[in-house]
Order: C-alpha cells, then sequence, then structure tokens
C-alpha cells in the first residue's frame, strides 16, 4: 500500500492520534488513494530469469543420466516451438479453485471434459453431429520460469473426421500458463486450495472454446474474461520488440502499425503503418540504451513520437489521435482483442512473460 | 374563400407585374395566414404542364439513360448520370417506381454493366410503388447465381430483397428456388442475409435432414451465430425430431436489420400511396397487417446478447477433488453433503459443517439459503472464491466494457443482488468497494443510480483519507454540477452511509479490536466474514471526518440551490442523525458539525426548518449533558474538542433563543453569532427590528400566527400578530395542535419562566 509512511503515525498512541486528526483536514488536498494501476517507469525487456532457465532445467534432470537431460532440453525446446506460428486468442483467469497438476488428477480432469463434450454435443449445441471428441490434459513443460510459476498445462480436443475414419485431428489446443511471475496473488495460506494461472491461450473452434471455457468455469469456479489490451499497452510490445530480431535484419518481417479511424470517417477505417525492418532496426538502436536489460517509459514514447512524427510529415496525419488497435514486429502479432501470434520460438518466454506481468497486473490492481 | 382571394392576387399580379407586391396585396385583406396557401396555388396555377407529367419524362429520361447505355458509364466529373440518379432518387424515394421499372433496373444493376457504385445507388432506389413483381427477385436470383456481382453487391442486392420482402406480389416461383439459395449459405459474408431469407421462405417440406446437418456443420464453423439459430429455430418448429439441440429459452432477436432507415422509406412511400387513395380499402387493410406483420418479426427486443452472469446453483460430480487421498470408507463416514441436496433451512442447520458448498460459489447471490450457509460457516476459502469471482464479474461486465442498452436490464439485476447480499450481510463487501473506487470515476451520475447509492452506503470503514480519494471526491464534483434532486440523493446516500458506519462498521472494528487481544475467539455475530488487509486507522476519526465532509457539502449545496426545501429537508436528516451519534449508536464523542449548517434551515419560509433546528439543539443538550455525567475522560479527550463544541452548541442556544423567543435577535453582538451584523449596512431602509424572527413574526410562523389570531379574535378586530406576545402559552399550545411541539419543547427546555434567561448545555 502506497500508505506505508501513515500506517506508523497511526500507532494508538495519544499524542500521534491527535496529530493525525488535525493533519486530515491539511491531508485532503492531496490524493494518495488512486483506483488506477500505474504503468511502471520501466519494464524488463527480457525477463531477470530468462538465463536461468537453462540452469534450472539441468538441475532439475540432475539425477538423470547425460543423455536425458539433453533429452529435456529438447523437449522444452520443441515445446516453445510449438506455440509458434499458431493464431491464438488470449483470456485471463480468476485463480482456479481445487486445481492440481497431479498426473492422476490431470487424467481425471479429461475424461471429465470429454464427457461434457460429448454431453454438450448430444445436446447439438456446438459440435456437428458427426464428430466425436476426446480431451487430453497433460503439463506443458518447459514454460516455468519463476517459483511463483506453476507448470503449464495443455489441454487438447482431438476429433476423428466425419464417420469416424481416419486419424485423429486436433480440434482445439489451450495452454494454461504463468510464465515468470514475480509473485503469487493468492494468499499464502489458501495458495494449495488456488492454482493462478493468469494466461489461458487457445486456438480452436469457437463452439469449442465456448464449451470449454463454460466446463473450467463450473469445474473450478473461476472466471474467464477476454484479454484486452490498451493502445497503451501495444505500444510498450512494438517499442520494446521491434528491434529484437533473431534472424538478420534485412530478412526479418516489417514492423507494422494498425490504427483504426474514428467512425465519422467515411470510406476509410484503418491505416496500416509498415516499416522496414532494417529502418526500424537503426531507430530503435539509437533510442533504446543497448547496456540495460530495461526498457523505460521515456523509450517507449520517444520511439513511438518519431514513428508517429515521421508519418506526419510525409502524409499529414496525425496518427497520434487515432487508436492503435493491432501491432506486427518480427517476433510476434497481436492485436488488441487478445489475438497473438507468435513468430520466434527463442522469444516466446519473453512475450509470454509481458503478458503474465499484464494480466498480473490487472488482476492485482482489481484485488488489492 | 381560398378562391376569392386567389382571384384578387390575379388580379393585382395583372395590375403590378411584380412578385414582390403580391404580399402586399394580400395583406390588405388582412390575413397573413394565408399567404402561404394562396402563394403556393398561385405558383400551380401558373406552371404550364402538370408537374406529374414532367417527373414521367425526368423517369423516363433516367431509366433509358441506364438502359440503353452501350459502354459502361463514366463515373468521374459525369454530370448527366449525377442528374439521372438525383431524379431518380427524388421520385423514387417520393413515389416508389412501377414494377416495370425494377425489373429493368434489376437487369442494369445485375449484368454489372457500369461501376459498383452506381449499381450500389440504384439498388438503394427500387421502391416499389405498389408492389415488386416476383419476377424480379427470380431474376435478382438468378444474377446471384452468375457469380458476375461481387460479394458486396450480392449482399445488397439480398439486403434489398429483405427490405421489400413484404411487398412482393406472389412467393411461390421464388420459394422454388430455396434449394438454390440455400447453397448461398457457404458465403461467410452473405450467411447472415440468407438466414433470414430461408427463414422467411421455409415451409414445413423444405426441413430436410442434409440441410440440418449442413446448418450444424456450419455452426461448427462459425459458432453459435444468432441467424443460425433463428434458422434452425424454424427447423425445429416443423421438425423437432430432426433438431435435437437445445435452443436458448430466452428470445433473441435472430436478425437484427441494418437497415432500418431503408425500410422506413419504403413503408413511407407505400403509406403516402395509401393515402392518397384512401377509398381503396383492401389496400389500407393490406397495409394494417404488414404493420402488424413487421411489428412481430421487425421489432427490436430487448436482445440478450449474454446470458445472466450470475450462475446457478449446482455441484459437480467430481466433487471429491481436493481430497484424492481418502479411501471409500472414510469418504463414506464423512461424506460431504453437495449444497443441492440441501433443501430447507432445517436440513441445513442438522449439519452445516458437513455440507460442501456448490461449484461455483457465485450462485450465493440467487439462493438465499446459501447465504445463511456462507455468513455461517466463515470458510474462508469459500470468502476468497467468492471475492475473486464477484470481482471479476464486476469487471467484465460494467468497467472493461462500454455498457450498451441491453446489457442494462442483466447489470441491474447483478448488481440488485449485490444490494440484498450486502443487506443481508449487514456489511460491505470489499470486492464492491474495490469496483466503486474505479468505477465512481468515470461515472456519469446516471447509469445505475439506484444500485451505485445504495452500495456506497454499504461501504466499509476504512481511513478516512481512503474514502475521500475513492468515494467522497467523484461524487463531491457530480454534487456541484448536478441538479437539486440530485444533491438530495448525494446528500441521502452519505447520510445512509454514516448511519451504516456508526451502525455496523464502527462496533465491528471494536469487535475486532477486542478479539485482536483475546486470541483464538470464535467469531462472534458482529464480525466481519471478509478478512482484508487494512492499513490501521482510527474509526472515530473516519466518523468525525465525514461529519465534516458532509455538512460542508451541505452548506454550499443550500446556498447553490437557494434553501431548496427538499434539499433542507435531506440535510435535517443528516444534521438529526449526527446528534443522535452519541446517544443512539454509542459512539464515544458527540460530533458537531459547522454551525453555519443551521443558518438556512432555520431562515427557512417553511416552519419544518425553525421547529427542527429546534430539536436537533434539544438532543445536542440532551447528548452533551449525558456525555458530561457518563465520562470522567476518555482516550478520545484528544481528538476532539469538548469544550470548543459546548461553545459552539452554547452559542447556537442563544442564537436561536435570542431570535425565537426572546425578542432580542441583534442585541449580542459577539463573534460567531448568526445575527451579529448591522442590517443597515446593507440598506438604508432596513431597520434593526428585534422581534422580526419571533415564533409570530418569523416568516415561517406568519400563517400559523394568521391562523391563531383567526381563531381567537372576532373578525373586526384581527389585531398585529405582535400582540400573541402576550398570550405566549396558548400560542405554544396551539402549535402544539399543529404538530409543531418542537418549538413549546425547546421553550420549555432552555428558556426560564419569568426573568426569560437562558439555560445552556452542558
Amino acid at each position: 500500500m502506497r500508505g506505508q509512511d501513515e500506517v506508523d503515525n497511526c500507532t494508538p498512541s495519544l499524542s500521534s492520534r491527535k496529530q493525525l486528526f488535525s493533519n486530515t483536514a491539511s491531508r485532503r488536498s492531496s490524493r494518495r488513494f488512486t483506483p488506477y494501476g500505474r504503468t511502471p517507469k520501466s519494464r524488463q525487456l527480457k525477463g531477470k530469469n530468462h538465463e536461468i532457465l537453462s540452469n534450472g532445467t539441468a538441475e532439475r534432470s540432475r539425477p538423470r543420466d547425460r543423455r536425458s537431460a539433453v533429452e529435456t532440453d529438447e523437449e522444452h525446446e520443441s515445446n516453445l516451438k510449438g506455440l509458434t506460428n499458431k493464431s491464438w486468442k488470449l483470456f485471463k483467469m480468476t485463480p482456479l479453485y481445487k486445481f492440481n497438476t497431479e498426473s492422476s488428477q490431470l487424467k481425471k480432469y479429461s475424461s471429465q471434459l470429454s464427457a461434457h463434450i460429448e454431453a454438450e454435443r448430444q445436446k447439438g449445441l456446438f459440435i456437428d453431429n458427426a464428430t466425436s471428441s476426446k480431451a487430453y490434459i497433460s503439463t506443458y513443460k518447459g514454460l516455468r520460469v519463476s517459483a511463483a510459476d506453476k507448470e503449464a498445462v495443455q489441454i487438447l480436443i482431438k476429433g476423428r473426421n466425419r464417420g469416424g475414419f481416419g486419424d485423429e485431428t486436433v480440434l482445439l489446443t489451450c495452454l494454461l500458463c504463468s510464465v515468470e511471475m514475480e509473485h503469487n496473488p493468492v494468499e499464502p495460506k489458501l495458495r494449495d486450495k488456488f492454482a493462478y494461472y493468469p494466461l489461458l491461450m487457445v486456438k480452436g473452434l469457437v463452439s469449442l472454446t465456448d464449451g470449454l471455457i463454460t466446463w473450467m468455469q463450473s469445474h473450478f469456479d473461476c472466471v474467464i474474461t477476454p484479454m484486452i489490451f490498451s493502445a497503451h499497452d501495444l505500444a510498450w510490445m512494438v517499442a520494446m520488440w521491434s528491434g529484437t530480431t533473431t534472424e538478420p535484419v534485412h530478412k526479418s518481417k516489417p514492423v507494422e502499425l494498425l490504427y483504426k479511424t474514428p467512425t465519422d470517417c467515411k470510406g476509410i477505417d484503418k491505416i496500416t503503418f509498415t516499416i522496414e525492418s532494417t529502418d526500424v532496426k537503426d531507430l530503435w538502436d539509437r533510442i533504446h540504451d543497448d547496456k540495460g536489460s530495461e526498457f523505460s517509459s521515456e523509450e517507449v514514447t520517444m520511439f513511438i513520437n518519431s514513428l508517429e512524427s515521421h508519418f506526419h510529415s510525409l502524409f499529414r496525419v496525425k496518427l497520434s489521435a487515432l487508436q492503435l488497435y493491432s501491432v506486427g514486429t518480427s517476433l510476434s502479432y497481436i492485436g488488441d482483442v487478445g489475438r497473438l501470434k507468435i513468430f520466434s520460438a527463442d522469444h516466446v518466454l519473453w512475450i509470454l512473460r509481458y503478458l503474465t506481468v499484464l494480466s498480473l497486473e490487472h488482476f492485482t490492481q482489481s484485488c488489492s | 374563400m381560398t378562391y376569392c382571394y386567389v382571384q384578387c392576387v390575379k388580379v393585382s399580379v395583372d395590375i403590378m407585374g411584380g412578385e414582390f407586391n403580391i404580399i402586399d396585396c394580400i395583406s390588405i385583406y388582412g390575413t397573413q395566414i394565408q399567404i402561404g396557401g394562396v402563394f403556393k396555388r398561385f405558383k400551380m396555377n401558373k406552371s404550364p404542364i402538370a408537374p406529374n407529367t414532367v417527373k414521367r419524362k425526368k423517369l423516363d429520361d433516367a431509366l433509358s439513360y441506364f438502359t440503353e447505355a452501350r459502354e459502361p458509364i463514366k463515373v468521374r466529373g459525369n454530370l448527366h448520370l449525377q442528374l439521372c440518379l438525383d431524379s431518380l432518387e427524388n421520385i423514387s424515394t417520393t413515389k416508389g417506381l412501377q414494377p416495370e421499372h425494377i425489373l429493368e433496373l434489376i437487369d442494369v444493376i445485375g449484368t454489372c454493366k457500369h461501376a459498383e457504385s452506381i449499381s450500389a445507388r440504384l439498388i438503394k432506389f427500387l421502391i416499389p410503388a405498389t408492389f415488386v413483381p416476383e419476377k424480379a427477385i427470380v431474376k435478382t436470383i438468378s444474377y446471384l447465381c452468375t457469380n458476375k456481382p461481387s460479394t458486396n453487391m450480392q449482399c445488397l442486392l439480398l439486403r434489398w430483397i429483405l427490405v421489400i420482402y413484404d411487398y412482393i406480389d406472389t412467393k411461390d416461383d421464388i420459394h422454388k428456388l430455396y434449394g438454390l439459395i440455400f447453397f448461398f449459405l457457404d458465403n461467410q459474408t452473405m450467411m447472415p442475409y440468407v438466414c433470414h431469407l430461408l427463414f422467411l421462405l421455409t415451409r414445413k417440406e423444405d426441413v430436410r435432414m442434409f440441410r440440418v446437418r449442413k446448418l450444424l456443420s456450419l455452426q461448427n464453423r462459425v459458432g453459435a451465430q444468432p441467424y443460425l439459430i433463428g434458422l434452425l429455430s424454424i427447423y425445429k418448429l416443423y421438425y423437432p425430431n430432426l433438431v435435437s439441440m437445445v435452443l436458448p429459452k430466452n428470445k433473441k432477436l435472430f436478425f437484427p436489420s441494418k437497415d432500418g432507415k431503408w425500410k422506413i422509406v419504403v413503408e413511407k412511400v407505400q403509406l403516402s400511396r395509401v393515402n392518397q387513395n384512401t377509398l381503396d380499402t383492401t389496400v389500407a387493410s393490406e397495409r394494417l397487417q404488414l404493420a402488424d406483420s413487421s411489428q412481430i418479426r421487425g421489432a427490436p427486443r430487448s436482445k440478450r446478447r449474454k446470458i445472466d452472469p450470475v450462475p446457478i446453483v449446482h455441484s459437480n460430480a467430481s466433487s471429491n477433488i481436493g481430497n484424492p487421498g481418502k479411501d471409500t470408507v472414510e469418504a463414506m463416514l464423512y461424506k460431504n453433503k453437495p449444497f443441492v441436496q440441501v433443501s430447507d433451512l432445517k436440513a441445513l442447520m442438522q449439519r452445516p459443517d458437513y455440507i460442501e458448498p456448490p461449484s461455483q460459489i457465485g450462485a450465493v447471490l440467487r439462493n438465499e439459503l446459501l447465504q445463511h450457509y456462507m455468513s455461517y460457516s466463515f470458510d474462508a476459502v469459500t470468502v476468497t472464491r467468492f471475492s475473486y469471482w464477484l470481482q471479476a464479474i464486476l469487471y467484465e461486465e460494467i468497467l472493461d466494457r462500454t455498457v450498451t442498452v441491453e446489457d442494462k436490464e442483466r447489470i441491474d439485476g447483478l448488481l440488485t443482488r449485490v444490494v440484498s447480499f450486502s443487506k443481508f450481510l449487514q456489511e460491505g463487501i470489499p470486492a464492491v468497494d474495490q469496483f466503486l473506487a474505479r468505477f465512481l470515476h468515470r461515472w456519469n451520475g446516471e447509469d445505475f443510480r439506484v444500485h451505485i447509492f445504495r452500495l456506497i452506503s454499504y461501504h466499509r470503514i476504512c481511513s478516512f483519507q481512503r474514502l475521500h480519494d475513492n468515494i467522497l471526491e467523484p461524487l463531491r464534483k457530480l454534487y456541484f454540477c448536478s441538479s437539486v434532486y440530485f444533491k438530495c440523493q448525494v446528500i441521502h446516500c452519505l447520510t445512509a452511509l454514516l448511519h451504516n458506519l456508526a451502525a455496523f462498521e464502527w462496533p465491528r472494528v471494536q469487535e475486532s479490536n477486542k478479539a485482536d487481544e483475546v486470541d483464538g475467539q470464535t467469531p462472534s455475530i458482529l464480525s466481519s466474514l471478509f478478512h482484508e488487509e487494512t492499513e490501521e486507522f482510527e474509526g472515530v476519526v473516519t466518523l468525525l471526518e465525514l461529519v465534516r465532509y458532509i455538512s460542508d457539502m451541505c452548506v454550499l449545496g443550500q446556498q447553490m440551490d437557494d434553501s431548496h426545501n427538499l434539499l433542507i429537508h435531506i440535510n435535517l436528516n443528516f444534521m438529526e442523525l449526527v446528534a443522535s451519534l452519541f446517544s443512539q449508536y454509542n459512539i464515544p464523542v458527540v460530533p458537531f458539525p459547522v454551525k453555519d449548517i443551521f443558518m438556512r434551515p432555520f431562515l427557512l419560509e417553511n416552519a419544518m426548518g425553525p421547529a427542527r433546528v429546534c430539536s436537533i439543539i434539544t438532543m445536542y443538550k440532551n447528548s452533551l449533558e449525558l456525555q458530561k455525567r457518563q465520562t470522567i475522560g476518555t482516550e478520545y479527550d484528544e481528538v476532539i474538542n469538548k469544550k470548543a463544541i459546548i461553545r459552539k452548541c452554547n452559542d447556537l442556544i442563544l442564537d436561536v433563543s435570542d431570535a425565537l423567543l426572546r425578542n432580542r435577535a441583534f442585541t449580542r453582538k459577539v463573534d460567531g453569532s448568526f445575527f451579529n451584523f448591522n442590517p443597515q449596512d446593507y440598506s438604508e431602509s432596513l431597520k434593526v427590528k428585534e422581534d422580526v424572527f419571533t415564533v409570530y413574526l418569523h416568516q415561517a410562523f406568519l400563517g400559523f400566527a394568521m391562523k391563531f389570531l383567526k381563531e381567537t379574535q372576532p373578525i373586526e378586530q384581527f389585531g398585529h400578530p405582535r400582540g400573541i406576545k402576550g398570550v405566549k402559552e396558548t400560542y405554544f399550545e396551539f402549535l402544539e395542535r399543529e404538530h409543531l411541539d418542537d418549538i413549546p419543547k425547546y421553550n420549555k427546555v432552555f428558556i426560564r419562566k419569568g426573568n426569560q434567561s437562558t439555560t445552556s448545555a452542558g
């Protein structure tokens, strides 16, 4: 709480109480309690423990022989790779009640979810009558970074094609994860009852997604709501990530900013601002101080402002007056209604870490 | 009569030969009102060709321009095109087009000879004067099949069909195309319109298994869209066995139309035609039917986009998830009873500790029994679940999006439930307070006002600074820029808040302080259900500061709205509550609002003001005396200056007694006295009249004095109210009969008989 200094004054001794009373009138003028969370002055660019991850995995696999350690690493890598080049829809969640990641429990959940889908199917709510499907729930290694993180959980719903022929195809992929959460917002004594995953990523049929969310909400007494990014959040993302590329700069994808125009402007509904990645990299290098692992809000403002003023000098359109609703960098593509596509497997953790931070901020703000 | 005027005008024009003089001429006849009518008539008579023929000519020209063009028409800078389009628009939106014209234009549009922008405009002009021939629709659909028009144009054509659907003469041939139209469903953009059209066309024989299957697979692809559900619902109506899905029970608007304006134009054209030949009763009755049917289908019903956010009470079969280790015997022994099986309070009380709360705790807002259970069980986990849920729901429903009209009903329902749960618990919910802190800063003072005020009044006790920043500050902003009625609501709400803090929250804080001293106590009836980590604060300080804050707002409000009677009434309610805080609610101090708050009520033109001021003063006297007797000195002596309060109170007593009862309002010249000024400083004509506010000359009491005189004096010797001075006792009896017994009581308490001196409090 920001009023920490006040707390000390409030000890129930008589003199301080008098002081407290006489002070209150003068304190009215300055606000100490604001309902709004503040964006930190700077944000971690990569995540503090990014390097630790590999050590951590090595530690975990120490009892095993060398070969298996290599295998786990490979497994993690392929797991991270598995998240790329898919269009995810992002949700945020309140803590799940009585959710357990033991494998026996997960198996149980799988059968329950399968049954739920089957029931919904028979009701005819969302599944084509011909498809039968089954759910598989398992842990998904490689995303856990900090101690507060829970092991990520993957939910797959697979179904056969019409008539039951052919191989099973994945109808829905879903991932519950938390990447490098700084602290667990759940009260310590209740932590064994609640599992908190800030992020839920889903890719699959709309109707199945609805079904899955209903099931989770009713089974783990949580509320799942789409993640919505403000233009401000998106500006941070594009500023932080547009300078980082894995491939040689000239090959990588251009940086893209999409702006919504007001409804009064007839005949034009969006402005797409695409910049070659080499140019952006040049600008980014000039603005960002390469030594620090943090990215400051001044840098963000400067970066966005310089892009927008460049656009203004060319086209006389003030982009700052429009609403930024979608950004694309060489690492990822993110839209304001919680659409996400990651391109680079090396940066999966960066991106998910930042999304975790955003979701956690929203949650703690509302529950503080 | 009118005819006569026209004659005159004609003559006068002949003579003077100028338009300007016409009006002069008419004004000679002295009827200005007729000018417009006469003038028009004159103009019409003057035109050599009837306007109808002109219009027809223009229409023919315009149509032939489009039909006979061999090459695609140039759009840019083409004046002729513009003129044709304008005249076409003019005619179609006023008179409508004849069936044969519609057919011609459909050909022009369907062949896509011209630019899309032209075709799009032309479609908009396809407004029937009488009816649309069925052939036109069949033609349209066949053009759709050619795939020449772009998807946008196809959509527009479909929308046109939907707009004029009611004016198609017969529909049998269209119906034959049902299977064909069904194929258009594959185009996702056109899907909503196609569904609507099919919905209108569907007959029993059209419902086939393969179509149902197709629709279900589409639904699988695009989700449960209302238009698909709409179409499926009519299928289900015919063959419930084929469509086994469960349809949402709440009635939805399946096909929201974007073409409301277009439809209105079509209806207007039809209406004007019907008005023209009102004798044509068949058409009129048809129109009535149409209006009826359009009301049934097209009336925008409240669209419930989302379902009620409060879940129903249910328990999952897998409720033993949490304790997997238990073997079956043990599980049977300690078998928890799911809450769904608890039917009444008696069952609840039998083994309350073995009842398992439902899977979704949010259901507590729905179920009174569950509320009893929750407030009894005091389970931290359950409470945390509820807090998480409520917080997320309030954010999701209200804060994180713009609330539309459709949402209002649902959110109203949610807030009503929250309010009644708060009322049941007799305490505020932390999650709600968090929500309010966020919401009030962007509140327009309008949305959900009743509920918001109720929720504010249940706010939990906290430091004043916090209360001020989160609740009072946003309310203050709204207060000072709103009408007097809103001001009344704010003060009323804050009075309720003060009452809540004094009656429920303050004792709870006391209790928890005591419980902290003695550890391990079982929760008493006063303990809070919610465990909240708050900063330390002094409850009494919060109360005192709140009183001061509200009274400041009251004083300013009284000035702004010039002593509005309703506002004063609400203010007096607040003052009465403050005066009774010590005696009624055991608050250890006697808070005294700013003295100015008494001024305007005392000088009100309504006897309620001074009478209630008197009663409040009496209450203060009692409280202060009680305090003097009870306490020798508490820990709160430091917080509040008792002597200053007694001094202020005595000041007030003297002021009121001097003015009201002792005929010497302006005598006492002390700082802080209401009447410590010379009226002549303001205006020479004002004289110092010491008895101007006495109980029989005060503006609020003049009416009563008059009534009193009427009753007691003979009508011819009415006398001046000053005469009452001699018979005060009788007058007081009269006031008592008029339900103004506060004044005589005040007199009894404060004025000693004989020497007319004042007793002061404390």
